[in-house]
């Protein structure tokens, strides 16, 4: 089975929430290699990480992952004009 | 070269320990079955010290020999794939070496030379056993080395 892409705004919200990879990943519990993987989407991430990541930063998972590349904060302001 | 996460860094290492590790079992088995014990031992042990430091710089330093020996509860979900992915290349490999070895040692052991040096000098025998435990501990490191671009476990 191929699998797809799953992208992500991991590293926006980790800077928007002023938490380094490092702090990020023991308040998950992961290592923070992961982060780093996770951010640049070399990793897609199992359900329950995805959950837990968006719990974290209090949205819904929809809103930190998809299989289509995330839109930036730039083209969203834009569109709403 | 220098840089750990480039690719012809982490080859050439993996690359050194294993050529390292045969030539080593290979001068010290002559060693140990010739009669020339010290001419042999002194470039013998010059490739052991080259394993050693190999083994130090690209296994122990990054921290990839403490990774895949340390507990799976205490990896998260992406290093335990990884590990399994290491696990199972090393143990296909293994298992080929293996065979490919016990494969060349009985054809050789059908010659009369070979299998009179073989029952007169079985210490070189535990020099190949040793080369091979080592072998085995170290070839899920080689894979995580060879695919990962960020040594910092």
């Amino acid at each position: 089975m191929e699998t797809r892409n799953i992208y992500n705004r991991v590293a926006v919200l980790r800077r928007a929430n002023k938490k380094s990879r490092k702090e990020l990943a023991n308040d998950i519990g992961v290592n923070f290699q992961t982060i780093g993987y996770l951010e640049r989407e070399e990793y897609n991430p199992s359900l329950d990480l995805a959950f837990r990541i968006s719990e974290y930063f209090g949205l819904p998972v929809d809103k930190v992952f998809s299989v289509e590349p995330m839109k930036s904060i730039e083209q969203i302001l834009l569109e709403k004009e | 070269m220098r840089n750990p996460s480039s690719k012809s860094y982490r080859y050439f290492y993996v690359f050194l320990n294993m050529t390292m590790l045969l030539s080593t079992v290979v001068i010290m088995s002559f060693a140990v079955t010739g009669d020339n014990h010290l001419f042999m031992l002194v470039p013998g042990l010059g490739t052991l010290i080259i394993l050693v430091f190999s083994t130090v710089k690209i296994y122990l330093r990054t921290g990839v020999w403490k990774f895949i020996h340390s507990n799976s509860e205490n990896m998260d979900e992406r290093e335990l794939a990884l590990a399994r992915m290491a696990v199972q290349k090393a143990y296909a490999v293994f298992t080929v070496t293996i065979l490919g070895f016990v494969m060349i040692l009985s054809i050789a052991l059908s010659y009369d030379a070979t299998a009179q040096i073989v029952s007169k000098k079985s210490s070189s025998l535990w020099i190949v056993l040793a080369g091979f435990i080592y072998f085995a501990h170290s070839l899920p490191a080689v894979f995580i080395v060879l695919r990962e671009k960020y040594l910092n476990f």
